[in-house]
């Protein structure tokens, strides 16, 4: 039968042709769009996985109000009413006791690495032009293990900061604002001491634009000393050994800590639901585009069906069964839709292989795209199933018919 | 051998009952000519005997096999290994050439192969040797019959079916096709049973079958004549 099937396809070329454009399309469409949209979450998320914890500890900010006060200043008092409430925040955010937090996660399994930080919003400041930003006090060789940093660098390296003394690392966006070159001092103060000149020994870009233009780098003592909270720290990165675990992982810290503990995803929360609205747009314009192709096989299978009646009653007439008969129409839905499925395949790749060398956005050397087999394999297979399912209809109406039917309607 | 009996057939819409119990026999090897006006049911019957149809009541052997009895498989196949077709259209499959189309009721069983020089032979036999590769577009009307009829014979069929073969020829191919027909039968194993509303094929048969509103008012073996029932 599928020498027959060949024949019909070959026979009405204009209509198989436009069909299996119709299927390529529609495959082409869903394969780019999954390449290049996928391509770019992964990017990110990659991004947000990677360059930052998968867990991270940091202390809560706790602010004071009259209810902190009251049970402890007027414990017998049933109603206390304050002139001026008490309103602002403890003066440090800190976590209380890290080498609990230490010894906690050196036991647990999951944990590849962790890395103390120390974080504080400052003001660079060089040659008459400041800029406010965050400086990270880092543990350079623990930070190297928790985090893909390393891999960002543009000038540098990250291990470079080990040898503490004053030395930071930048991000190109706020090297190029603040008109600095590598080995210029840059003078960072925290607003209540003394600026002090830290040395630029490095330039690393992320592609967080706000992460580049304002982030620096230093050893995380020349934090706490420059900023006088001495042997403090605010937070603790943690890379685990499975990023899937984070978010179990967070929940039973975030149980027994009065810190607060987030996995990656719940502190990228709205990213992640963008990404979930893309997705669905993403499925339903594939669906739509597959939808109508699927409707051109159907309605051009379903015509050849009406003017093929007589041959197929000469057919049951040499024996051919209704099996057959299905078979013969099936078959045609079934080499147009992998066929469009094939081509639609190459023309997503092309697609995505010239989007890749654009450049947008802040990536470094062109868009990311995904080139996974499992998109290429789900085209496919939703351009195969949806040539199947309009072709089985018009295919099984064919291999109702009966012969006698056929044979005495006449020309 | 073929054996009808009491074979009815009435269709629902309008109910009308076309065949009113017909009981016949046809020998191998007979060349069977069914004739009678237009109405008087001889393509039904045909149809009915020829598995394509299937009788409303009564029963038909073929060798002693009962019709009504073989699974559906079974039916296609015998149909595939021992009926050939032909009808008063050609109906040639439009996609394919003269030998393809002769060779497509061997590719039911997958033989087209082994049965190709057989379908060389054929259409030597009916005259188209040198329009082997030709469309049925490109054959003329008696051309196309021919086409049919080599189609019919590739699997060596015992019993072959004709619905007014000469229907829509001229006389001159008409007489062509009936020659070739009659030239089937004369192994004397393979039988023709054609429709005919033309007088002189008619009297080619050596077995005739008329018919008249639906009941048979002829049956005769040549040189023998069995009373209608």
């Amino acid at each position: 039968m599928l020498f027959l099937a060949f024949r019909h396809i070959f026979a009405r070329k204009r209509q198989s042709l436009l069909t299996l454009l119709g299927v390529a399309l529609g495959t082409g469409t869903f394969v780019a769009f999954a390449a290049i949209m996928t391509g770019f979450q992964d990017y990110i998320i990659d991004q947000l996985v990677n360059n930052d914890a998968h867990v991270r500890i940091s202390a809560k900010e706790t602010f004071l109000s009259s209810a902190t006060f009251t049970p402890q200043v007027f414990p017998s008092a049933q109603h206390v009413f304050w002139i001026t409430p008490p309103s602002g925040q403890k003066e440090s955010s800190k976590i209380t006791y890290p080498l609990s937090w230490y010894s906690r996660l050196e036991k647990d399994s999951r944990v590849l690495a962790f890395a103390p930080q120390l974080s504080s919003s400052v003001i660079f400041s060089k040659s008459g032009i400041s800029k406010g930003g965050a400086l990270r006090g880092v543990t350079p060789l623990s930070q190297v293990r928790v985090t893909n940093i390393e891999k960002y660098m543009l000038q540098g390296r990250f291990q470079d900061l080990a040898a503490a003394g004053n030395r930071v690392l930048v991000g190109e966006g706020l090297l190029n604002k603040m008109g600095a070159r590598m080995g210029d001092n840059l003078l960072i103060s925290d607003g209540r001491n003394a600026p002090i000149p830290f040395k630029i020994i490095g330039v690393f870009k992320l592609g967080i634009v706000n992460v580049d233009d304002s982030t620096a780098f230093a050893h995380i003592r020349d934090v706490q000393q420059a900023i006088r909270r001495p042997s403090e720290i605010s937070d603790i990165a943690i890379r685990l050994t499975d990023v899937e675990d984070a978010q179990v992982f967070a929940a039973q810290y975030a149980a027994l800590a009065k810190e607060k503990v987030l996995s990656w995803d719940q502190a990228n929360e709205s990213i992640l639901s963008v990404f979930s609205i893309q997705d669905f747009t993403r499925s339903f314009i594939s669906i739509a585009i597959m939808v109508v192709a699927a409707f051109g096989i159907y309605n051009i299978l379903n015509i050849v069906v009406n003017q093929k009646r007589k041959d197929i009653g000469i057919l049951r007439s040499m024996g051919f069964d209704g099996n057959d008969i299905v078979t013969l129409f099936l078959l045609q839905g079934v080499v147009l839709g992998s066929c469009g499925g094939t081509l639609g395949l190459i023309m997503g790749f092309t697609v995505s292989k010239y989007v890749g060398t654009l450049k947008i956005g802040g990536m470094m050397g062109g868009m990311v795209i995904n080139y996974s087999p499992s998109i290429y394999i789900t085209g496919f297979l939703v351009a195969l199933g949806a040539s199947i399912i309009s072709s089985y209809l018009p295919a099984r109406s064919a291999g109702k018919l009966r012969p006698i039917d056929i044979v005495r309607g006449g020309e | 051998m073929i054996k009808a009996v009491d074979l009815k057939k009435s269709f629902n819409n309008p109910p009308l009952e076309i065949l009113h119990g017909l009981n016949f026999q046809i020998n191998d090897g007979s060349f069977v000519s069914v004739t009678g006006r237009s109405g008087s049911g001889k393509s039904t019957l045909l149809y009915c005997i020829s598995t394509l149809d299937a009788p409303t009541s009564g029963q038909v052997f073929f060798d002693g096999q009962e019709l009504g009895e073989m699974s559906s498989e079974d039916l296609h196949e015998f149909r595939n290994q021992k009926m050939g077709f032909i009808f008063q259209f050609h109906y040639l499959l439009p996609e394919l050439n003269s030998l393809e189309n002769v060779l497509m009721p061997a590719r039911k069983t997958g033989r087209h192969l082994e049965k190709t020089e057989r379908a060389k032979e054929l259409l030597k036999i009916v005259g188209l040797e040198q329009k082997l590769d030709r469309l049925p577009r490109e054959l003329s009307g008696g051309e196309q019959q021919r086409v049919a009829i080599a189609r019919s014979l590739i699997m060596n069929p015992k019993y072959l079916f004709a619905d007014e073969p000469t229907g829509n020829l001229d006389s001159a191919n008409g007489e062509l096709v009936m020659e070739i027909l009659k030239s089937i039968t004369r192994d004397g194993k393979t039988s023709v049973i054609y429709v005919t509303h033309d007088p002189d094929f008619a009297a080619m048969a050596d077995h005739s079958i008329q018919l008249a509103d639906g009941r048979i008012i002829l049956d005769e073996i040549r040189g023998q004549t069995t009373p209608p029932r």
